[in-house]
């Protein structure tokens, strides 16, 4: 299969941007953490241990939404 | 810095044990710990990081990275035979990603795009399967065969791309003419080279009809290639259909739109497979 310059740089941007946003969702989830864990930690957690912290937080989000309780 | 986290021993549990197709035979001794129940361990938020990373993923270190770091009992990724790779990077995905691996495939009636999903369990009940012929005998000579590591594939692959770009970015824009011939007879020497180059690194021992072995690889390239040519092509052969058998067979889809029946492969390339998350 042979890759124009074009497919090449769509590829890289694509991926750059998964790494961004990667990024960014750790970042986001050390500060939701609230110094429960660092960056560092969570960057050499499994996926899918990142994964259940996300939806964790999630949840409480919506139950903080609901009850009308703050966040904390 | 010693690291107190609380989060510390609940981390990178293994996910699954694995048993090599190779059965470790392959690999220098102290670069595996053991060939039986390795612990396969999911990729971390680094490891996804490094099979995003455009360049890493060319030059191969991506791959080895990760395989590093979710299968610890391999200490050099670099050396894998490429009888186990697949299997390795199919229980990495399964260890990190779930059971199904996602597949596309576009209609040949229609055009529709279609997502498919396919257990892992398959490409890894394949690749434990695979048979391979690392023994062949020609006019009473016996010569002794190897998979290419990972890396010697990784650098075979970076030349063919190379050449393969060349082809199509200058070549294709030359005139007509000598220059261009001359340009295209270069690159088909290239070709060439790298085939000899493959074709002799699988090579381990030669036995003559005498009984005489040879394993020093400079001697056994020059009988290869100045030696009767019914050397060479039979082990190209070989490679050529070892290389083969490792290729999963096409998967049978059928297309939401129109019901056409079309096939589609499972895609074990290491950028896009890991990069179907």
């Amino acid at each position: 299969m042979y890759f124009s310059d074009s497919d090449i740089t769509d590829l890289s941007d694509n991926l750059e941007s998964q790494v961004k946003n990667l990024k960014y969702n750790i970042y986001k989830l050390a500060w939701y953490m609230r110094g429960g864990v660092q960056a560092t930690d969570l960057f050499n957690s499994d996926v899918e241990d990142i994964e259940v912290l996300q939806k964790i937080i999630e949840e409480n989000i919506e139950t903080s939404k609901k009850t009308g309780q703050p966040l904390i | 810095m010693e690291n107190n986290s609380p989060l510390a021993k609940f981390k990178r549990q293994p996910k699954l044990y694995i048993d090599l197709p190779s059965k470790g035979v392959w690999y220098p001794k102290e670069k595996l710990e053991k060939s039986e129940e390795l612990e396969v361990y999911s990729m971390t938020a680094n490891d996804e990081i490094a099979i995003k990373t455009p360049d890493a993923l060319y030059t191969g270190n991506a791959v080895v990275k990760v395989i590093q770091s979710c299968i610890p009992s391999i200490k050099d990724a670099w050396l894998i035979p490429m009888t186990d790779i697949d299997y390795i990077l199919a229980s990495i995905r399964l260890a990190s990603y779930g059971s199904d691996l996602q597949l596309k495939s576009t209609c040949s009636n229609c055009k529709n795009e279609d997502d498919y999903t396919l257990p892992i369990q398959t490409i890894l009940d394949f690749t434990q399967t695979i048979t391979q012929k690392f023994e062949i005998s020609v006019n009473d000579f016996k010569f002794n065969l190897r998979p290419l590591t990972y890396k010697e594939y990784t650098e075979i692959q970076q030349k063919n791309i190379q050449i393969q770009r060349t082809l199509y970015q200058s070549v294709a824009q030359m005139e007509e003419g000598d220059a261009k011939q001359a340009e295209l007879d270069r690159l088909y020497d290239s070709l060439n080279e790298i085939t000899k180059y493959a074709v002799c690194s699988t090579i381990i021992r030669v036995t003559t009809p005498d009984g005489d072995t040879e394993d020093n690889q400079k001697f056994i390239e020059e009988f290869l290639v100045n030696g009767d040519k019914e050397f060479f092509n039979a082990v190209k052969e070989t490679y050529l259909k070892n290389q083969d058998n490792t290729k999963m067979p096409p998967v049978e889809v059928t297309c939401s739109a129109c019901e056409h029946k079309n096939t589609t492969s499972p895609n074990l390339d290491y950028a896009s497979f890991f990069a179907l998350v």
